[in-house]
């Protein structure tokens, strides 16, 4: 379970302080893969670092029992100059994942090949999302927090990706933002619209979506 | 994480997690700090080696003699090694967790761990680098009584702690004011010139000695000198003060992470 309550998060702008969360409370049951709707700029990425914990709130507090991958996006946190393998290796010792295991599984899963010994910042953007997604499925996580699945490397890939969540879904939870209805409607089932710092929960994806185009 | 929760079970694997963090940000930090040169962490000593040669051509051509009969590169190697610990430290944290940012993404990596890992990397690189250039120093030929093994530990202690407490200062310091960045080279630039470590501090005017007093990196150069050489007893240490500098130094930098903390975050 990940429980959010009255988390609030505001920023200090050279044009004075800025809300971008406003007092969000909800509530993360385990099963149900949950999406988040938000326009660009509506602070689905902030919310998503409050709840993985890469950040904290400016006020109230996050909950989190389960455990929670980082935020599973673009570029992940991979230093450039390293290779793919020893991004590998320090991630596999911050969450005390088994390097062997880890590896031979990212190797299969992303499909890399020789790139895993040549430093990230040769890699495109979808092999960094590759590299990035790979190791998530990879050390066994309770809730995954994805951003903007759709970025996640090609169609192939990503019906890959599809299948591997279905396989894991008994015992993950995907909390998944995007400004994309078709995103959403692929992964979750639930939905919840962010705008304006606020935060409207729907438990059925339609009503959501039918809520976030009339806005 | 309700409050409810066995807080000492909380606090333990906190620890070990914190543990393992520092542990894989050293090992990266090597492959990062050293890994694109092709003679790796040789560099250090190459470059400490350099430094401390030119100071001593200098010192040689100058006709200078270090005082109380100590050889000249083991009194430069007292000097240099502690600011090596202390300003190595400093730069490291300060840029450590700015051109980290990416890693603090991971919710068990916090700055703190980034500023250590660097510091315990540093000081054990620094250690072994004196071991190495004083056993060169040896090896030619010069006198390297080891007087006073303790003093000589609790000043490269003492210096790295030192550099760890301003570090972590200044790193809170340059996220909530980038210039922070440009200012603190500045500043260490004169204590190079002014903790002693190519002159003794008890030879200068008094004068000069009494501002020098509150540099606490001189107290601890001249504290090492003492440990490296029977013949070297310098007066001027006073270990108090630079304990009582060191610890406020530590507490402020601490709470300041901790402050700092709220100011990291990916645009910046």
């Amino acid at each position: 379970m990940i429980e959010l309550r009255g988390v609030t998060k505001r920023y200090r702008t050279t044009r004075g302080i800025k809300t971008v969360l406003n007092d969000i409370s909800i509530d993360f049951p385990p099963g149900t893969n949950m999406g988040i709707l938000g326009r660009n700029g509506a602070g689905k990425s902030t919310l998503m670092r409050m709840i993985s914990g890469a950040e904290l709130p400016t006020a109230g507090e996050v909950f989190r029992k389960a455990s929670v991958s980082w935020l599973i996006g673009f570029s992940g946190g991979f230093h450039g100059s390293l290779t793919g393998r020893e991004n590998l290796r320090f991630i596999c010792r911050i969450y005390n994942a088994d390097i062997p295991t880890v590896t031979a599984f990212v190797e299969d899963f992303s499909e890399l090949g020789d790139y895993m010994e040549m430093p990230v910042n040769t890699y495109s953007s979808g092999m960094k999302a590759k590299l990035a997604f790979g190791l998530s499925m990879a050390i066994d996580f309770d809730y995954y927090l994805i951003d903007e699945v759709t970025a996640v490397g090609d169609s192939k890939f990503q019906k890959k990706s599809k299948e591997e969540f279905d396989r894991r879904k008994d015992h993950s939870t995907l909390l998944v933002v995007s400004h994309s209805v078709s995103t959403i409607k692929t992964h979750c089932d639930a939905a919840a619209v962010l705008e304006e710092g606020t935060l409207t929960a729907f438990d059925n994806v339609n009503d959501a979506i039918g809520y976030y185009e009339r806005h | 994480m309700h409050a409810s929760t066995n807080t000492a079970g909380t606090l333990l694997t906190g620890l070990r997690v914190q543990r393992r963090v520092i542990w894989a940000l050293m090992l990266r930090e090597t492959k990062t700090l050293f890994g694109k040169h092709k003679l790796g962490y040789l560099w250090a000593l190459i470059n400490a080696s350099f430094t401390i040669g030119i100071f001593w051509g200098i010192r040689a051509l100058a006709g200078a003699h270090a005082p109380h009969d100590m050889a000249m590169p083991v009194f430069l190697v007292g000097g240099f090694i502690p600011w090596y610990l202390f300003n190595e430290t400093i730069t490291g944290a300060m840029n450590g967790v700015s051109g980290n940012r990416a890693l603090l993404a991971y919710p068990q990596v916090f700055s703190i761990d980034v500023i250590l890992a660097r510091t315990l990397l540093h000081g054990s690189m620094y250690s072994c680098v004196m071991v190495i250039l004083l056993t060169a120093a040896a090896t030619v030929g010069h006198k390297v009584p080891i007087h006073d093994p303790g003093s000589v530990l609790t000043a490269l202690v003492l210096a790295l702690l030192l550099g760890l407490g301003i570090g972590c200062c200044c790193s809170a310091f340059n996220l909530m004011w980038p210039t922070t960045r440009q200012l603190v080279p500045m500043v260490l630039r004169v204590m190079f010139f002014t903790s002693g470590l190519f002159f003794s501090v008890e030879q200068a005017p008094a004068y000069v000695r009494d501002i020098l007093f509150y540099n606490p990196l001189s107290h601890l150069i001249e504290l090492l000198r003492n440990g490296l050489s029977a013949g070297y007893q310098s007066q001027f240490v006073y270990l108090p003060y630079v304990g009582g500098f060191v610890l406020t130094t530590l507490a402020i930098g601490l709470l300041l992470e901790r402050y700092s903390r709220k100011y990291i975050n990916e645009d910046s």
